[in-house]
């Protein structure tokens, strides 16, 4: 008896079900879709703000009648999935412009390069940006966010050393901090990779692109007489393992903490820098007063006379437009909203990534003043064309994996660095045979 | 011992038809939304698919490069070690506390289900938990320096430790599942079996080891299946505490990097593959084993 | 009881006991950590909270949109475990009586189908959803679960009706029962315990089960419990406290269906001692 009760039951709710659940409302208004990646309910809730009043300007404008079909938490392998079958997006998400490569060289990406002229969107965004956002010539992909490699440090054990950040600008000064954090029983460098194995590459990022920026634009590209295993990289890894060996990198456990492990121990007070991006902002705004205010900011020091202390540079992602979409011109309207300054100042607060234009001074006012003295280093290193190259926005997909793996083992002293660097050559090699095309914006 | 059966009666070929009829629409919607998606994912592991449009047909290139890949040969051995793991432990702990709980009468269905409890929480939640608790300056570490063994902590997460530690969670979070599969084998022996070896004066071992093992045969023998087979395709511990990083890469992490991450969807295809393989082979191996015996 | 009887029950119980303890040591930690603000996680990850205030928890609720993702699971997983235990036991049962090539290469295929990696259908069967318009979808969702957990599941209720003794089955066939009344009034009662167990098992996996579910549910309003832990767990850096109360959250209703389920089971033992 309970039995046909229970099993009644749950044919009823499957019933009820197939009415209720399908939300492909299809027949009704025209529905356009979004998609993105961010997963945080705030941020959600302000982007289907945004995108809702793009969509009801529109309505109004040009009298028609989309439905905005909002979705998110979409990451990378999502969106793979979609767009290679039936169920495509409009606009959608990607990590970084080797990701647009590789959906433009498969026809996925709608080309946007007559809106792009119509919407004067070279005028809007940075050179650099508007670079990023075309493959072979046509524009096909906005960038959104632009973030950078920088060091974090702990005011009150500078002081306590008698360091002076503004002094700490090459490598003499940078490994004579470290050695007097290490010498007074604090961590020199806190990173953590465990879960998050992206964490080597931020400090590979800064070293690769700082052991010479035109250098790693032409191995890249594989420009003729150019190669990963040459002396000036060997040199770099060098450098890091000697840091590893000496204990600088978080006491040899740089793969071995989570980054909340890191971030702890950072915020606890235990150790002098510790390296991040610009959206350290992140896990920073929620921290309180005291704790915040001991945080500082600087950029990487230079590890050697070629290249002056910049900015690598990376995208937060890229807008795309399916190129499949049936509502081309509501699509490039959206785009075109999101490069407006009126809504940056909102993105700033709730700690998410801006549009690649130049941010109005009074969009930052609303924003604690470590984070503004960071924008204020990145907006200048950016004004100045004295930006880098970080590997997750410009480097090949499989060359930038093998990157950040391989230099584990090497670590461990498992893989010698003329191993790793021949390896990340030939993958890199494997890559531009495949059709992948570097876009690397040069920089002054 | 196997009996052939020369001659059906009615009731029987009835019987077999009515098994057939039952158990065909079953197999067929099985089939068709695991297999016939599965055999597309390896007709993709012949090709280059990039996880999008790209897809040229390139015969067994993929395997090819699967045998020479050091990547590939350190993820098996580390799924090997898995096995290994989870062949002995969990199943020994189940073993001995079903015997143990079926012998005790009160309390025996909080016990159950305190030991139970750890399989209802998701790999994504418990490896956080235990990714807090793993950290070398606020976690167990600490602990065990104020209790004075010091010597006991050491750095969970690296990568001569990594997979251990990662084993370790799924675990605690696996033979409570086998405690309770075993249980249920544990009731349908006759307690008549336990009376009657007392009174001839068996120890407690003894039970375990002459009535009830044979007994819950089928069982064990089940869980020794799904535990080889399962602990090929293993996923969601390694990937939440670990992304696979070095020392404790899995097949199944691999295959994830390859499809999402380094556009190589066909070469993931072949990965896949490869573990449907190996697991047929642990069946088919099981299968010759039992024919075997049988004899 | 002598004494020696005695002192063995004792220390049995002493050390089921001290597993139990270490077993639930990590869950009474997050609990504790629950109520507990993410400084003091991050001072020290085990401790006792020095408030007791269901702030997290009401966040916690709020921000996962909890009350929508709970009825979506409970949907989903409703339909899953019954679907899968009629499934289960009808074709348990003639797997386990029934001797015949079919029935035989029918064991096989079950046996190699529980070595799928998800990632091998996971891809070509979204193709195949979304031309038939079943992704985001729940029903959608439900049928491929109910696929996913029907080979463990048939082999686990083989192995439980082949320790159940055949003279029932053939006495109640003498008495005149067709096969089906065989199943429905003689194995199922005895079965109780296998079907709670299984109703659990597969309760529990479609309850927590992400892949599949975050790839084919898009809309936050189809999304189950499971998907919603995301929200908790930030891309870089995590506020600890939510982490663990939304493990709470998601834990609970198990517990409950758990609870509900061990009285079934009761009858179930019961039932199975009377011959």
């Amino acid at each position: 008896m309970k039995k046909f009760i229970l099993v009644g039951a749950c044919l009823l709710l499957m019933s009820g079900l197939g009415f209720a659940a399908g939300t492909n409302d299809d027949g009704k208004a025209q529905v356009f879709e979004v998609s993105v990646n961010t997963t945080k309910d705030e941020q959600n809730k302000l982007y289907e703000t945004v995108f809702q009043r793009f969509v009801d300007e529109y309505n109004k404008k040009y009298n028609t009648g989309y439905s905005l079909r909002f979705v998110s938490g979409q990451g990378m392998d999502i969106i793979n999935t979609r767009m290679s079958s039936k169920d495509k997006p409009d606009i959608f998400t990607i990590d970084s412009p080797a990701d647009a490569n590789q959906f433009a060289k498969d026809g996925l990406l709608l080309d946007m390069t007559d809106y792009a002229v119509k919407n004067k969107w070279k005028e809007s965004v940075f050179d650099w940006a508007y670079s990023l956002a075309q493959v072979n010539g046509r524009v096909v992909a906005l960038p959104y966010g632009y973030e950078g490699m920088v060091l974090w440090y702990n005011k009150d054990i500078m002081k306590e050393l008698g360091l002076n950040p503004a002094d700490i600008t090459n490598l003499e000064a940078y490994e004579n901090a470290m050695k007097k954090a290490a010498d007074a029983g604090y961590i020199p460098v806190m990173l953590g990779s465990q879960d998050w194995p992206w964490a080597q590459e931020w400090y590979l990022s800064i070293l690769y692109s700082y052991t010479g920026r035109n250098l790693v634009k032409n191995t890249i590209e594989g420009k003729p007489g150019f190669t990963w295993n040459s002396a000036p990289f060997r040199k770099t890894v060098e450098l890091y393992k000697s840091w590893h060996d000496r204990g600088y990198l978080a006491d040899k456990r740089s793969y071995v903490l989570t980054s909340d492990d890191a971030i702890n121990a950072f915020v606890g007070g235990k150790a002098l820098f510790k390296l991040e991006g610009t959206w350290a902002p992140y896990w920073m705004m929620p921290l309180d007063a005291a704790e915040r205010d001991k945080i500082g900011v600087m950029l990487h020091p230079a590890i050697n006379s070629t290249e002056r202390p910049h900015l690598p540079l990376a995208v937060g992602g890229m807008w795309c437009v399916s190129a499949t979409t049936a509502h081309k011109d509501l699509a490039a309207y959206i785009l075109t909203g999101l490069l407006g300054q009126d809504i940056q100042a909102d993105f700033l607060n709730n700690g998410m990534d801006v549009a690649p234009i130049k941010v109005e001074k009074s969009s930052f006012n609303g924003l604690i003043p470590t984070v503004q003295v960071m924008w204020n280093m990145v907006n200048g290193a950016l004004a100045d064309g004295s930006f880098g190259y970080t590997t997750w926005a410009f480097y090949p997909p499989e060359t930038r994996v093998y990157l950040y793996e391989g230099i584990v083992n090497v670590l461990e002293n498992k893989l010698g660095i003329d191993q790793y660097l021949t390896q990340m050559d030939v993958l890199n090699k494997k890559e531009l045979a495949q059709g992948f095309i570097p876009v690397i914006p040069a920089s002054k | 011992m196997k009996t052939m059966i020369p001659v059906r009666n009615d009731r029987e070929k009835r019987r077999m038809l009515l098994a057939t009829f039952s158990i065909l629409p079953i197999f067929l919607y099985h089939f068709g939304f695991i297999i016939m998606p599965s055999i597309r994912t390896m007709y993709s592991s012949l090709t280059n698919w990039n996880g999008l449009g790209t897809r040229d047909f390139i015969g067994m290139d993929n395997y090819l490069e699967l045998m020479q890949d050091p990547n590939f040969i350190t993820a098996f051995g580390n799924n090997l070690k898995w096995m290994a793991l989870f062949l002995t432990i969990p199943i020994c702990i189940g073993i001995i506390l079903g015997f143990a709980l079926s012998g005790v009468t009160r309390g025996r269905l909080l016990f159950r289900a305190i030991y139970f409890l750890p399989y209802v929480i998701s790999a994504a939640i418990a490896g956080k938990i235990f990714a807090s608790f793993f950290n070398p300056y606020f976690g167990i570490n600490v602990v065990l320096k104020a209790m004075g063994m010091d010597f006991l902590s050491r750095d969970w997460l690296s990568p001569g430790n990594a997979l251990f530690s990662v084993a370790f969670v799924d675990m605690w979070h696996w033979w409570g599942f086998l405690l309770v599969l075993l249980l249920s084998a544990l009731q349908q022996i006759d307690p008549m079996l336990y009376e009657s070896a007392t009174l001839e004066g068996a120890g407690e071992v003894q039970k375990l080891w002459h009535i009830t093992l044979p007994c819950i045969k089928q069982t064990i023998i089940f869980i020794i299946l799904i535990t080889m087979v399962w602990s090929i395709s293993t996923f969601e511990y390694v990937w939440v505490m670990t992304r696979g990083s070095p020392g404790s890469e899995l097949l199944s992490t691999m295959l994830y990097k390859n499809a999402y991450m380094k556009y190589r969807a066909g070469y993931a295809g072949s990965i896949a593959v490869v573990q449907m393989f190996v697991s047929f082979l642990i069946f088919a191996g099981f299968g010759m084993l039992r024919k075997r015996l049988e004899d | 009881m002598t004494l020696r009887r005695r002192l063995s029950s004792l220390t049995l119980i002493a050390c089921l006991a001290t597993v139990a303890a270490l077993q639930i040591l990590p869950l009474a930690a997050a609990f504790s950590n629950s109520f507990r603000t993410d400084k003091e996680i991050k001072k020290l990850p085990i401790g006792l909270p020095t408030r007791l205030n269901l702030d997290n928890y009401v966040k916690a609720w709020k921000i996962g949109g909890y009350s929508q993702a709970f009825a979506n699971s409970v949907v989903v997983s409703v339909s899953t475990t019954a679907a899968i235990v009629a499934c289960s036991l009808i074709a348990g049962f003639f797997l386990a009586r029934v001797t015949s090539k079919f029935t035989h290469s029918m064991i096989i295929y079950f046996g190699v189908a529980l070595s799928i990696p998800v990632f091998s259908f996971l891809v070509p069967v979204y193709y195949a959803f979304a031309e038939l318009k079943l992704v985001n979808t729940l029903i959608g969702l439900i049928l491929i679960f109910v696929a996913t957990n029907l080979p463990f599941n048939i082999l686990l209720a083989r192995t439980y009706i082949l320790g159940i003794p055949k003279e029932l089955d053939e006495a109640a066939t003498i008495d005149g029962c067709s096969t089906y009344q065989v199943l429905w009034s003689i194995i199922c009662p005895i079965s109780k315990p296998i079907i709670t167990t299984i109703a659990l098992i597969v309760f529990v996996s479609t309850w927590n089960e992400f892949t599949i579910a975050n790839t084919f549910l898009q809309s936050p309003e189809l999304k189950t419990a499971a998907t919603r832990f995301v929200l908790f767990v930030g891309e870089r850096g995590s506020d600890l406290s939510m982490v663990h109360t939304a493990a709470m959250v998601t834990i609970l209703p198990i517990i409950v269906v758990f609870l509900l389920l061990q009285n079934y089971f009761i009858e179930g033992m019961t039932a199975g001692s009377i011959k």
